[in-house]
């Protein structure tokens, strides 16, 4: 199903992010804080969409490479990513995007299901609660991608709970 | 209360002392001076308790319980005998001898109630 | 107060609100149209005991105001006075000023006057329709405070009357009278020692009871009553339980289903479950004991949710410290300003080593409140031990030593699981049936041990059989078949011991419904890894089986030796570490192919290259010289090898698998003076890691 949770509620709070060009958004209810670069220290034999663990407060916290995890290639040289803290089903994870925009009222009723297209490269049609499109400062419309925080962490090979050697 | 109780020793101060604390508290009293008196003035009588001291001419304490004991109409009377703090073995005689109890001299009037009120 | 007193004070109002919400619970519960008598008597108790430890701790407001609350009680648990729907309201009512009066209390204060008036109104409506008062007791602190200080709230009492009470003309019927007096009297006559008809002497006494006495008197009073009829040891009085103590179940039955203490026991006489037990000698339906049951289990819960315990002496090192640290603040303050001095810079460094010290000792201070005595998870062993020998047909007795032996709190939960499996394999799977014992000449009551006990640094807790013991053809068998050994291998007796902690390994083919159940071996392993202890077993056939956890003395603080490997800093808990040396590359051989090992004193110890092993890149050109770190777990060796050691250091251990994962080869992470994230290894982990690339590569 690819409604969105807010559907049958009033405007839904998101927040805005880029990477690698692209405008995504996430519920602002799962979002804990917006952290800058942190000391990342490599979890060996960790798959490069998960590659380590930062400091956040004297807890040990994952971080999730989005870009590796939608394949979009490395981050240009000059870009300062920022660490989105969410907690998902009872676990707090950071999530490293390019640049964080905004904060939105989306109207649920704006929001579409994400079509059948084959060219948004190696993210799942199954990440994306929905499509919501955004009017530009210079006019020309901004398609927002809605992401579904739940699915994407509930996928199996993220969070399998043994990741014991092959 | 209706209860009546015989007191023995040959100390007429310590008798009335007894005689006067337990009459204040609504008991009838009996006095007799040694154990042969007590014997004699016990016979026929329905008694609630007897308090006998140990040391007294005639017939001591502990052979007066042991022939009250006896006596088919004293056989389970509650008997307390008047022993000294520095003589702790008299309990265990009187016990012996079939007394209940003891109270131990010298005692306040309030102690003896107690005690009395504790076999009776 | 005295300061004694204000360290209870927290307790009572804990205590206090415990006992206000059961009111509460037992108020809302009850059936006013068949009310249970036993629940006006739990009122009651907590009335009391909440006005009796209100005087003792210094609250007389709230002890006069509960007192009313009993006084109202006592005719009602009496029977005197009916449970009405009003009344019901009207305590309830009682309950919330309860709450308020402590609430109040705890914060040195009294009653608004809001709720003075209403307390005064709800005592005039108690009273109103009440029969006569209780008589106040005249003052409740001082013998409250005196049995408080004891901890029990009465007396369980076994009283045999003497054979020549009848005789002596003692009135046993006032004795009983005036035991009453002093407070809630509860009586089993025991008839058990009336003789034969034929033997009877009627004028002998084989009366006997079990007297059950909640007072506030002291055992003086008591010991008065039975001044005359106390007869060498046929008289037994013992304090009860005190407040909050976890009861035993037999206490329970007799307080609450009226079971005589004789009948309890001649059933523990007999070595059986009590409760089944009471259930077969009809004393006592089975509902009544599980909810006795349920009501144990509630309050040990309720017993070990609640607060530890901590000697004044402690806090007050502690206070001591805190105070010796704000000095060291101030001094490092004033270094500051005068840094760029040489006076700055020697206080500076003077100010650094104190404060050294004292975190240090601050560090080792706390972690001692969290120390519990084993004996936590101990207690559950004797019963399920029984039990397991009761089902397997089995006779099993259970020795047990070192329970006061201390663990950190944290351990002691995850201790349970672990725990209980290796006593129920033990007995299961360990221990031979009666026949087999008698057969091969052994006694047929097997027999377990639990030790606990501190050795240099580690806890060790021992599960001793003297069962059959571990079948090593069996288990290298089993090993080959799963592909857990090398054909050809050669593992040592004490390697293969160990294997039965591999995942999915049971040398035993029908998996018995007992320890079929819950964790398995590996789990065990696991726990115990987690805890950053190992485990060791012995074992000699026919004679039985030793398992060894060794555990760390508490677990959130590690020794550990820093290292770089790379760019990343890795922990090495230093109780694995025997030794770091430098070697020449060339000391280095080659066996099998890729397999390096060095030759140390003689022995051939294997190599592992972290930065591989980790993923952390390829080997960098071998420099000249190599530097080594030699671990040892499980009885075998490896030298890794690293870039730098960076110092031995204490570490908080902190968990990866909160919001990540467990990953293999690390137990854990830690924050390093810098803020950075340090991964703590896991010395066996890495160790098996290396093996199965080992064996990947081959």
């Amino acid at each position: 199903m690819a409604t969105t949770e807010a559907s049958s509620q009033g405007l839904q709070q998101v927040l805005c992010f880029a990477l690698a060009g692209e405008a995504y958004a996430l519920p602002i209810i799962k979002v804990r804080e917006i952290q800058a670069q942190a000391t990342l220290t490599r979890i060996p034999k960790a798959p490069p969409y998960m590659p380590g663990v930062i400091n956040l407060r004297g807890a040990i916290v994952p971080i999730l490479e989005l870009r590796h995890r939608f394949s979009l290639g490395e981050a240009p040289e000059d870009t300062r990513p920022v660490i989105v803290i969410v907690e998902v089903q009872g676990r707090t994870l950071g999530i490293r995007v390019d640049s964080v925009s905004d904060v939105l009222d989306l109207d649920p009723a704006a929001i579409r299901p994400a079509p059948e297209l084959g060219t948004q490269g190696a993210l799942g049609r199954e990440f994306i609660a929905g499509l919501a499109n955004l009017p530009g400062s210079t006019g020309s419309d901004t398609m927002l991608i809605l992401l579904d925080l739940d699915r994407l962490l509930s996928d199996g090979e993220l969070m399998a709970l043994d990741s014991a050697v092959s | 209360m209706g209860h009546s109780i015989l007191t023995v020793d040959d100390s007429s101060t310590m008798r009335q002392m007894i005689s006067f604390t337990l009459k204040g508290a609504g008991f009838d009293v009996i006095e007799a001076g040694d154990g042969v008196e007590a014997l004699e003035v016990a016979k026929g009588k329905k008694l609630s308790l007897i308090i006998t001291d140990v040391n007294m001419p005639r017939m001591d304490g502990i052979t007066l319980v042991a022939r009250l004991r006896a006596l088919p109409e004293f056989k389970f009377t509650p008997i307390l005998v008047l022993t000294t703090e520095s003589d702790a073995s008299m309990k265990q005689k009187g016990k012996e001898a079939g007394a209940t109890g003891w109270i131990v001299k010298p005692f306040s009037p309030e102690k003896l109630l107690d005690v009395v009120n504790k076999v009776i | 107060m005295s300061d004694a007193m204000a360290q209870f004070r927290d307790a009572f109002f804990e205590e206090a609100t415990e006992l206000a919400d059961g009111m509460e619970a037992t108020l809302l519960s009850m059936d006013l149209a068949a009310v249970e008598v036993e629940d006006l008597h739990t009122l009651f108790r907590a009335a009391h005991s909440i006005k009796g430890n209100a005087a003792t701790f210094g609250f007389p407001e709230v002890a006069a105001f509960t007192h009313k609350l009993e006084s109202t009680l006592e005719p009602v648990r009496q029977g005197n006075r009916p449970m009405t729907s009003e009344l019901r309201e009207m305590l309830l009512q009682g309950v919330d000023l309860i709450r308020s009066h402590l609430h109040q209390a705890r914060r040195g204060e009294s009653l608004s006057p809001r709720e003075q008036q209403a307390q005064a109104e709800l005592i005039t409506r108690l009273q109103a329709d009440a029969g006569a008062p209780l008589p106040a007791p005249s003052t409740p602190a001082a013998p409250a405070r005196d049995q408080a200080m004891k901890g029990g709230t009465g007396f369980s009492i076994r009283f045999e009357a003497p054979l020549d009470a009848f005789r002596r003309g003692v009135n046993l019927e006032r004795l009983f009278r005036d035991l009453a007096k002093l407070g809630h009297l509860q009586t089993w006559t025991d008839l058990t020692r009336i003789p034969a008809s034929n033997e009877l002497d009627p004028e002998d006494c084989h009366l006997a009871w079990d007297v059950r006495l909640e007072t506030s008197h002291p055992q003086a009073d008591v010991d008065d009553i039975f001044e005359f009829v106390a007869d060498g040891d046929n008289l037994r009085i013992q304090p009860l339980p005190p407040l909050g103590a976890v009861p035993n179940l037999g206490d329970i039955l007799q307080v609450e289903a009226g079971v005589s203490p004789a009948d309890i026991r001649e059933a523990l006489s007999q070595q059986k479950r009590l409760g089944e037990l009471l259930v077969d000698m009809g004393k006592v339906k089975p509902e009544v004991v599980n909810k006795a049951l349920d009501q144990q289990t509630k309050k040990r819960n309720q017993a070990e949710a609640s607060t530890v315990r901590v000697a004044t002496e402690k806090i007050d090192r502690l206070v001591n410290l805190v105070g010796e640290l704000v000095i060291t603040q101030a001094m490092l303050a004033q270094a500051s300003q005068l840094s760029n001095t040489m006076q700055g810079e020697e206080q500076m460094s003077a100010a650094l080593l104190q404060l050294d010290r004292q975190t240090r000792e601050l560090q080792e201070r706390v972690m001692g409140i969290r120390m519990v005595p084993v004996e936590m998870v101990f207690s559950r062993f004797p019963r399920m031990v029984h039990e397991l020998g009761k089902q397997l047909g089995k006779d099993v007795e259970l020795i047990m030593e070192g329970q006061a032996t201390e663990l950190d709190k944290t351990f002691i939960e995850m201790l349970v699981d672990p725990l209980t499996h290796l006593v129920r394999n033990a007995v299961d799977h360990g221990m031979e049936t009666k026949e087999e014992r008698q057969k091969s000449g052994k006694p047929s009551m097997g027999s377990i041990a639990l030790r606990a006990s501190s050795r240099g640094g580690h806890i060790h807790i021992e599960v001793k059989d003297d069962g059959k013991g571990l079948n090593r053809d069996r288990i290298y068998q089993k090993a080959l078949d799963r592909g857990l050994l090398q054909p050809g291998s050669r593992p040592s007796d004490e390697e293969l011991n160990l294997l039965i902690f591999e995942p999915g390994f049971s040398t035993v083919e029908q998996v018995s419904d007992l320890s079929g159940r819950g964790v398995g071996m590996d789990v065990v392993r696991q726990n115990v890894r987690s805890l950053g202890g190992r485990i060791e077993v012995e074992s000699e056939p026919g004679r039985g089986t030793l398992i060894r956890l060794v555990l760390p003395l508490t677990m959130a603080i590690l020794d550990g030796l820093t290292v770089r490997v790379g760019e990343e800093i890795y922990v090495f808990p230093l109780a694995s570490v025997l030794e770091s040396f430098q070697r020449q590359v060339a000391d280095v051989q080659t066996v099998k192919g890729d397999r390096e090992v060095i030759s140390l004193r003689g022995e051939f110890i294997p190599v592992v290259r972290l930065l591989t092993l980790l993923g952390l890149g390829p080997n960098p050109d071998a420099s000249e010289r190599t530097l080594l770190v030699l671990v040892e777990s499980e009885g075998r060796r490896a030298a890794m090898a690293v870039d730098e050691l960076l110092g031995q250091q204490q570490v908080v251990i902190k968990s990866l698998e909160t919001h990540y994962k467990r990953v293999e080869g690390v137990s854990g992470a830690t924050i390093l003076g810098d803020g950075r994230v340090a991964l703590i290894l896991d010395v066996p982990g890495l160790m098996r890691l290396e093996a199965s690339t080992a064996a990947a590569s081959v």
